[in-house]
């Protein structure tokens, strides 16, 4: 997590996010993804009230009013307390194939390449490979839908590779087999990214406040392309942040994207501590 | 229609070595765990197991050496990180893992529904992940255009944990569904492991809650609080407390400690439940 200016790497992604979604798409939730649900809250509280939301991997159809606070130990029941509906899985495909323009689901990548493709299955060659736990819907899904979103809360170069260990999230590989135009959008720590259509590989669309190209170049596996105008990512406004800080997540339970091993598990332990004595 | 209510060994005893089991739940959600330490307790082998997402469930299953080979859209702790064992025995190539996706699972079991061969689909294409489940590709007869055949998926039993059910196993599922009624209606045999048994008569009032009726159901389990440290929704959230010894447990390499002492140590679910008392009432939030 980087500091940048009045405000941390998670929130201006956050906030990028939360910009993606239109007023009436549907925002589905897979697993573990606290950015993820947090930019969609957001999105309902500014721009995009009428948002409808599909928390715990598409199941739950949740609407909310204020915009909750979410939680780590009571994820589920967070959700059952603003249900209309409980669906199943194969439901949650027939919405999505039914309502592909509509759709807003932020993958989180393991690896993701100049092309646009990603892998959350294994890392390394066939010989020794560091098995990861899947990409669970992410590969079903990642080419069909006409916007596909990526978030990288670590921009470096294990995660932004040339070419992916083992495509799961199918982008444009250089032959250009898919012909179908879509978009594909990465937002990571250090900037705003898409696949250009014509190239078919990975260009900045712009850079995050207080970060400097070069850091950009130095973290990313592939040569990126770079506008000859370079953008800079519109910082989070006040209100945004008061949301994401007071409202939606005040146990910074997001920030958990960024942890691992020891600290992130300290880190968990405070926050459930925080949570245990909470009435449900 | 039939009381179709037995003990806990009396179910597991039905379930045959080397057969395919599906496990209900999804992750850290509603997972059969008072099931899967009686398979592990009878020291059952050579299961093939599938769940659209495991977690302890199967990193435990894997422990005790009860698996060969598991079909999985992801097996992982959420954000609590990797599943030690999974890891480790898949990487040493000690258990055969299909990685599948959500729809790769749904496909096969419908098909199996149905009673196809297989469904056809374009999802997957182009992916590896498809390559290293070695389908098949054709082409539509109709089209010309490419397509998958997503082969049959016919697991001999399913084993459900469900929050409510009356003695003829009809079942009123709260909260995350997951693939659970597909899974019961593709499966040979259903098994359901129950927070309580209720009457008849208190489902007549609220019928359309009844989202895995009888006729789908084999036999009837009475297990509260059978999920621990997995969540069941409304009586308890999942135990990441427990979750995260049990991690620490299994990193250090002493997984066969932590059976020993939750599973194998015990005659029955209840001496475990007796064992981690504190912890489960640390996240009930209403009795079953």
């Amino acid at each position: 997590m980087i500091k940048l200016k009045n405000f941390t790497s998670d929130e201006i992604m956050i906030t990028c996010m939360s910009r993606e979604i239109r007023n009436g798409d549907i925002a589905i939730q897979g697993l573990t993804t606290p950015m993820a649900i947090v930019s969609y809250y957001l999105a309902k509280a500014t721009h995009a009230p009428q948002t409808t939301i599909m928390q715990l991997a598409g199941n739950i159809l949740t609407y909310a009013k204020a915009p909750p606070q979410i939680s780590l130990l009571f994820n589920e029941f967070e959700a059952m307390r603003r249900s209309v509906h409980i669906g199943t899985q194969t439901e949650v495909y027939e919405v999505i194939f039914k309502r592909l323009e509509s759709i807003v689901e932020f993958f989180r990548p393991a690896q993701i390449d100049m092309f646009g493709n990603t892998n959350n299955s294994l890392i390394g060659s066939d010989i020794s490979k560091l098995r990861l736990p899947g990409g669970f819907g992410i590969a079903d899904v990642a080419a069909l839908y006409p916007r596909t979103f990526y978030y990288c809360p670590r921009h470096e170069k294990r995660v932004f590779v040339k070419n992916v260990d083992h495509i799961g999230g199918l982008g444009f590989r250089t032959k250009g087999e898919s012909h179908q135009r879509r978009d594909i959008h990465i937002i990571s720590e250090l900037g705003v990214f898409e696949i250009e259509h014509e190239s078919r590989r990975m260009k900045l669309s712009s850079i995050h406040p207080g970060i400097k190209i070069e850091d950009i170049k130095e973290n990313t596996g592939f040569e990126i392309l770079t506008p000859e105008k370079i953008q800079q990512t519109s910082p989070p406004t006040e209100l945004e942040l008061q949301l994401i800080r007071e409202k939606i997540d005040p146990l910074n339970i997001r920030r958990l994207e960024y942890l691992s091993g020891k600290t992130r598990e300290d880190a968990l332990l405070n926050i459930l501590d925080k949570e245990v004595g909470l009435t449900i | 229609m039939q009381n179709k209510v037995v003990k806990i060994n009396e179910a597991c005893q039905t379930i045959q070595n080397g057969g395919t089991v599906a496990i209900g739940g999804l992750t850290i959600h509603r997972k059969p765990m008072s099931f899967i330490h009686e398979l592990i307790r009878s020291g059952k082998k050579e299961l093939h197991l599938l769940t659209l997402g495991g977690s302890i469930d199967v990193d435990l299953l894997i422990a005790a050496g009860s698996i060969d080979r598991i079909d999985a859209a992801y097996v992982g702790l959420e954000i609590l990180g990797f599943a030690p064992n999974f890891r480790k025995a898949v990487e040493g190539r000690l258990i055969e893992f299909n990685e599948h996706t959500e729809y790769s699972i749904m496909a096969g079991l419908e098909a199996n529904l149905i009673e196809a061969e297989f469904i056809p689909s374009k999802l997957l294409i182009g992916t590896d992940i498809l390559k290293s489940l070695k389908y098949k590709t054709f082409r539509s007869p109709i089209t010309d255009d490419l397509l998958v055949a997503y082969p049959r998926i016919c697991p001999d039993v399913a084993i459900i944990h469900v929050q409510r059910c009356d003695e003829y196993g009809n079942c009123q599922i709260n909260g995350i569904n997951a693939i659970d009624l597909l899974l019961a209606k593709s499966s040979k045999r259903v098994i359901v492991t129950t927070e309580k048994i209720l009457p008849t008569e208190d489902f007549m009032s609220v019928p359309s809650s009844t989202n895995l009726p009888s006729p789908f159901v084999d036999v009837v389990v009475e297990s509260p609080f059978g999920a621990h440290p997995t969540s069941c929704f409304p009586h308890y959230t999942y135990d990441l407390w427990h979750l995260l010894h049990y991690m620490e447990s299994s990193k250090k390499g002493k997984t066969e400690n932590y059976i020993k002492q939750h599973i194998t140590d015990f005659d029955s679910f209840d001496g475990y439940l007796n064992l981690v008392k504190e912890d489960v009432k640390r996240v009930t939030v209403r009795e079953p």
